[in-house]
């Protein structure tokens, strides 16, 4: 074999190998390591399950940067998340990227706004990603302390996920319903339906519905009847009727009282009081007389004795 | 040990002027790294074919089918790129190696050289090594591009998968550290298959039998090794984190 012609094979084999090796890693990530990156971390007080180191990180959707450490706080039981950001993500109106301080300035900036890192899913699978994204008003106040990790340039204050305060509301939900006594419920519900069907199977209870059947339908026919007797227009006639007599009534009333007034009733008792006097004294001297007679009869004729004379 | 003992007291040599012999070592290189380039790209494409495929019917259980991506290429760069390299490398030049002692072993060349005062470890397994060294990681690379491609095409043909979102999968997936270290599986490796070869070539037995044994023998014992080898790097990388 000619040692020229496997010297150049030897040659490309080693230095397309050795490129392809660079292109690789370059393309793998050892880019990456020329890259700026700043680092910033946040804290979760939930379970961190699925997030792992390398979970993107995303500012509203768009990877800007990736987990870097997951460290778990012995004395609070708190997990703090050290993120990678690049500030090549970000630019200033599509113009120049951000550098290192100008993006930990802006973070800051928003923070203030409402920006906020929260653990969202990134499939179906269970793994999570780090939602980098403004909270709601009402939604901004800290839930954690803040804490800085020593390799941290920047903390961003996080806020419970979506699935936690779900979780938390059905397990709520199911511990409420899980305290209701359905079975005690349904044995009461029982009893209570075979105590009904056993008052409504009593003789009793029959013959009173018939008999309240028997009152129901006279009421009815009644009523029947009535409404039969007056209808409308009677009922209004007499009832013009009454109002006139009412009226007459009220006015024969005011007559009579007039006419009370205008009798002298004082006079009347005065001359009648004195008739009466004088009747009784007519009485008494008609008494005397008949008294007189009774003793002495003939003095009707005689007239009076002369005893009596003198 | 014994051996690897001497192989480790030769090293010196190679920062010795003249102490690599370059001619044996340019053939070496050729014939374990460059000659082996076909059939490394082809098997390592057919492996990623093969993992794609699998993976594409249990993923597509889930709707998953993107994740081809990722389990393509971590397997790939993590197992399977050094691990077929290893095995084609064994089969290419670990038997190789074994022979081409034996044989000089059988024409007592090995013994020619002592009496010449030079160490036959030195002078015969050094180059060989050297170039295993080289060419092995670099096989692994372009294993490993294989692989992925052989992936993809299966995402891309059998999948309907867009190729530029297996891509970008694939790299956002994949990070240098985990590539870099299934190439240094590969430097491993190469250490064993070389030294595994060359030792049976020296206790070849001075019979054309004898150095078929030990071809045979150094090809088991390597694969045995590098396999391993490879879990040993796996749990020992699992505790690193990847």
């Amino acid at each position: 074999m000619d040692e020229k012609k496997q010297n150049i094979r030897l040659g490309i084999f080693v230095a397309g190998g050795i490129i392809l090796l660079l292109a690789a890693l370059f393309y793998l990530g050892l880019s990456n390591l020329f890259v700026k990156k700043v680092t910033i971390n946040t804290a979760f007080n939930e379970s961190v399950q699925g997030l792992t180191v390398g979970s993107p990180v995303k500012f509203r959707g768009v990877p800007v940067g990736k987990v870097s450490e997951i460290v778990i706080d012995s004395s609070d039981r708190i997990i703090a998340v050290e993120m990678e950001i690049e500030p090549e993500s970000f630019s200033i109106k599509g113009k120049k990227s951000f550098s290192s301080n100008e993006l930990i300035k802006y973070l800051q900036g928003e923070i203030k706004r409402g920006l906020r890192c929260r653990l969202e899913f990134a499939g179906i699978t269970g793994m999570k990603y780090i939602d980098l994204n403004y909270a709601e008003k009402e939604d901004v106040r800290n839930y954690i302390q803040p804490r800085l990790t020593p390799g941290s340039q920047l903390y961003i204050p996080s806020r419970p996920s979506s699935f936690t305060d779900l979780n938390q509301t059905m397990i709520e939900a199911l511990d409420t319903i899980s305290k209701i006594p359905f079975v005690k419920i349904g044995e009461e519900l029982q009893s209570s339906l075979e105590k009904v069907v056993e008052i409504l199977s009593d003789h009793a209870i029959r013959s009173t519905i018939a008999h309240i059947n028997e009152a129901a339908a006279m009421i009815e026919s009644t009523v029947d009847n009535f409404s039969r007797t007056f209808d409308e227009q009677e009922l209004q006639t007499i009832r013009d009727e009454l109002k006139t007599s009412l009226k007459n009534f009220n006015a024969l009333s005011s007559q009579l009282q007039q006419q009370t007034k205008d009798i002298d009733v004082a006079g009347t008792q005065h001359d009648l009081q004195s008739l009466m006097l004088q009747l009784k004294e007519t009485a008494e001297s008609i008494r005397t007389l008949t008294d007189y007679l009774e003793r002495d009869p003939q003095s009707l004729i005689y007239g009076k004795s002369q005893q009596d004379r003198k | 040990m014994e051996f690897i003992g001497a192989v480790a007291a030769a090293l010196p040599l190679l920062f010795r002027r003249k102490g690599l012999r370059k001619r044996e070592f340019y053939y070496y290189l050729d014939l374990c790294g460059v000659q082996s380039l076909p059939i490394t790209l082809l098997i390592s494409f057919l492996m990623g074919c093969v993992l794609g495929i699998q993976s594409a019917l249990q993923l597509t259980k889930f709707g998953a089918e993107i994740f081809t991506a990722d389990l393509v290429g971590f397997a790939v760069l993590k197992e399977f790129g050094p691990l077929m390299v290893a095995i084609i490398l064994t089969g290419r030049a670990g038997s190789a190696f074994a022979a081409e002692l034996g044989t000089m072993k059988v024409n007592e060349e090995i013994s020619a050289l002592e009496t010449m005062g030079i160490r036959p470890v030195g002078y015969l397994v050094l180059p060989k090594l050297v170039a295993m060294l080289i060419a092995m990681p670099l096989l692994t690379v372009f294993g490993d591009i294989a692989g992925i491609f052989g992936g993809m095409a299966i995402g891309v043909t059998v999948m309907k998968l867009p190729v530029a979102a297996y891509w970008a999968r694939t790299i956002s997936v994949l990070d240098s550290t985990t590539m870099l270290l299934g190439v240094l599986k590969g430097v491993f490796f190469a250490i064993l298959i070389t030294v595994a070869g060359c030792y049976y070539g020296f206790r070849s037995t001075s019979d054309a039998q004898g150095v078929g044994r030990s071809a045979t023998q150094a090809v088991v014992t390597s694969i045995f090794y590098v396999i391993v080898a490879d879990a040993l790097l796996t749990v020992l990388y699992s505790f690193i984190g990847y």
